[in-house]
């Protein structure tokens, strides 16, 4: 081994011994875990017995299609409006940039379990969302109404982190393009479709990838504000590995159910930086 | 040679008697760790705390205070509650579980049985002193795995204030009364106050409040959610139930969008005044003033209406209990057996249900609070009414009842008929159990 190498090695060390411990013998435990019936003490191993009840039980079924919704509703959302939002506010003022950095910012610094509080408290069926619409809506006692509450809400709460990338995305786009399109009698519609998108693609591909990812594992708003309900309607993959582990004690059935999420959601990640791979090309 | 056989047996038979009785002689000299869940040791060290002299911290008040005369040194564990089984299970799995376990049943009850727990054998004495309800929760084929220490009971807290103002006070008089009495006062209260007041706030998100929500009505029709283990909620009595309620939401008897009310719903009602009952255990909601400020409510303890011909409504109840985890230890396990003896004994049960307002699971520990009308009335309900089999003595209790929720939710936003429903519940309830 070259002295560089070993170095290099050396370096490496920690973080690939904290890698292998906590990342990869988790995942080969997880695997080895699925074809097992495990609780606290004992395990007997069952085949495809976990993987073939992940596919016959219509509650995780569900789960998988409560997921399958956020991840269409969410992730376009939260990958294109702070991309809108971003290119508005690059526009301003510094000052103002700060001011719109702060304000969408916010939501990301509030712990999630205070953020799901104050909704909860706002879509009450006495709270203050009612007061406005001057109605009574059961926002998160009746399907579709939790669904939709809680996208919102989950949007609301994961632009601000996006907004910030993208607007220092914008500040590496050479300025000297936009002198040029000028020139040649651009309007800035022109500029944002022909220079400023392109230029940032690759950070909205990224993005989006960052985000698929992120919503496929929403679990918490739906833990803290519905239980999963009404009736299933916001119950989620990640909820139902949580419960069906930590709540029922059903580790080699949980450990299936993630298994066949993360090959779920790995295939979705392969189709969405193809796409937008021959996108960027 | 027979001779020398003879030697031998005698032999043989003096060795295992003199091991034996060494055996007897060997005395624990270790550490037992004893399980509890935080909360209830926040609780009885908050109820007790003037008593004390020097108040220290909660572990160090049960060590010192409670287990000031058990012989063994003990070192407590406390766990939180909601993530109780997972840390018990982590315990388990590192082989480092608490030697003696003492929580709500409807969560150890998992670790209650065969696989985990130690056989208790009570004595003559200690089986006629148990109510054998409580020991048949905590008997898994016929072998006892926890000792049932004290339980909450789940009554009707009514708001008399508000019957009075409509005139229908006498109903009240004795501590039972009709759905059809419920459902006449429920509309002479909305007529009289307006549409923004109802009978009562049932609740269906979480698990926390089902029996002071939705078991109580079961009972009301004369239903059973379960019977010998069995899930049994698809009867006429069960439907009729669940059909009632569901009637009532429509109705707006009860607080409408129960799909999505939680159990905080069921603690205000009283203090918003705005409902005719709630469900809670007795001294649990007593006379209070409303919250705005505008008045008082005064309030008294009924029994769930009932049904044309439902006499007397089974009442919800939910035990503590103490459980031994095998240790492969028998000298360990003995001393953890007189740990969990002490925990159960009379004088502690008592002592819970003065403080607490509990029931005791032994006829020796049954006090007389005489100033607790609201507990006696409850305690002569549990005698004569029954307890309602909730299935908290299964192993997949806390999994089955997860099913619940969803059933109600189900039915109250119409998304599922009262039969799909039950139809659902009963599947997936019964699959789960025949996992156990």
């Amino acid at each position: 081994m070259k002295k560089t190498n070993f170095t290099a090695w050396v370096f490496l060390a920690p973080a690939l011994l904290f890698f292998i411990v906590f990342s990869i013998y988790p995942i080969i435990r997880s695997i080895q875990l699925s074809f097992y019936e495990a609780d606290a003490i004992s395990q007997t191993f069952v085949g495809f017995g976990n993987y073939i009840k992940v596919f016959t039980t219509p509650r995780i079924l569900n789960a998988f299609l409560n997921t399958g919704k956020f991840m269409v509703v969410v992730v376009p959302c939260v990958t294109f409006i702070p991309l809108f939002i971003a290119m508005i506010g690059y526009r301003m003022p510094t000052a103002l940039q700060t001011g719109v950095r702060f304000a969408y910012y916010i939501p990301v610094l509030t712990a999630g379990p205070i953020v799901a509080m104050i909704w909860s408290w706002l879509m009450n069926p006495d709270g203050v969302v009612n007061f406005i619409v001057g109605k009574q809506v059961f926002w998160l006692a009746s399907n579709p109404a939790a669904f939709w509450t809680l996208s919102a809400m989950i949007i609301s709460v994961d632009m601000g982190m996006t907004i910030i990338i993208y607007m220092a995305a914008l500040s590496t786009v050479n300025p000297e393009l936009y002198d040029a399109a000028r020139l040649d009698g651009c309007n800035q519609f022109q500029e944002d479709l022909y220079i400023t998108i392109p230029s940032i693609l690759p950070t909205v591909a990224f993005m989006f990838f960052v985000k698929l990812v992120g919503v496929s594992q929403v679990w918490m708003y739906p833990f803290m504000m519905t239980g999963g309900g009404p009736n299933y309607g916001t119950d989620t993959v990640v909820l139902e590995i949580y419960l069906q582990a930590f709540q029922y004690g059903k580790y080699g059935y949980a450990s299936a159910i993630g298994v066949v999420f993360t090959i779920c959601v790995a295939i979705l990640a392969t189709i969405q930086r193809r796409y937008f791979k021959g996108g960027t090309e | 040679m027979k001779r020398v056989l003879l030697m031998l047996l005698i032999l043989v038979i003096s060795i295992s008697a003199w091991a034996e009785g060494e055996q007897e002689v060997k005395e624990f000299d270790g550490t037992l760790i004893l399980g509890i869940e935080k909360g209830d040791l926040m609780a009885a060290y908050t109820a007790t705390e003037d008593n004390i002299e020097e108040p220290t911290d909660e572990i160090m008040w049960y060590r010192d205070v409670v287990l000031k005369d058990f012989p063994y040194a003990v070192e407590i564990r406390a766990y939180a509650t909601d993530s109780l089984n997972t840390k018990m299970r982590g315990d388990l799995a590192g082989g480092d579980a608490p030697d003696v376990s003492w929580d709500y049943l409807g969560r150890i009850n998992e670790f209650a049985n065969s696989r985990y727990a130690v056989p208790i054998e009570l004595t003559e004495e200690e089986q006629a002193d148990y109510y054998e309800s409580f020991l048949d929760l905590c008997t898994k084929d016929g072998i006892l795995y926890a000792l049932p220490a004290t339980a909450w009971a789940a009554v009707m807290i009514v708001n008399k204030t508000l019957v009075d103002s409509v005139g229908m006070g006498d109903i009240l008089e004795d501590n039972k009364w009709t759905i059809a009495e419920f459902v006449n006062i429920t509309e002479a209260v909305r007529e009289k106050y307006g549409s923004q007041y109802y009978g009562y706030a049932t609740f269906a998100v979480g698990t926390g409040g089902d029996y002071w929500s939705s078991f109580g009505w079961l009972g009301a029709f004369g239903a059973k959610l379960y019977d010998n283990g069995k899930i049994v909620i698809d009867s006429p009595e069960g439907k009729a139930a669940l059909t009632f309620m569901k009637e009532m939401q429509d109705t707006g008897i009860f607080a409408p969008g129960a799909a999505g009310l939680t159990h905080v719903k069921n603690l205000e009602a009283m203090k918003t005044g705005d409902i005719v009952a709630c469900g809670n255990e007795p001294n649990a909601v007593r006379s209070t003033n409303l919250a705005d400020g505008s008045g008082m409510v005064e309030v008294v303890q009924m029994e769930w209406p009932t049904a044309p011909g439902v006499d007397p409504v089974s009442i919800s109840m939910g035990p503590d209990a103490v459980m031994l985890f095998k240790s492969g230890d028998p000298v360990r396990e003995a001393a953890a057996l007189e740990l969990a003896r002490y925990m159960a004994r009379a004088e502690i049960q008592a002592a819970r249900c003065r403080f607490a307002s509990r029931f005791p699971s032994r006829r020796s520990a049954m006090v007389v609070l005489p100033d607790n009308i609201a507990w006696a009335q409850a305690a002569d309900m549990i005698a004569n009414n029954g307890i309602f089999d909730t299935g908290i003595g299964l192993t997949k209790y806390a999994e089955v009842r997860s099913l619940w929720p969803p059933t109600l939710q189900a039915i109250f936003t119409g998304e599922l008929t009262v039969d799909e429903a039950i139809d659902r519940f009963v599947k997936e309830g019964t699959e789960i159990l025949e996992e156990d």
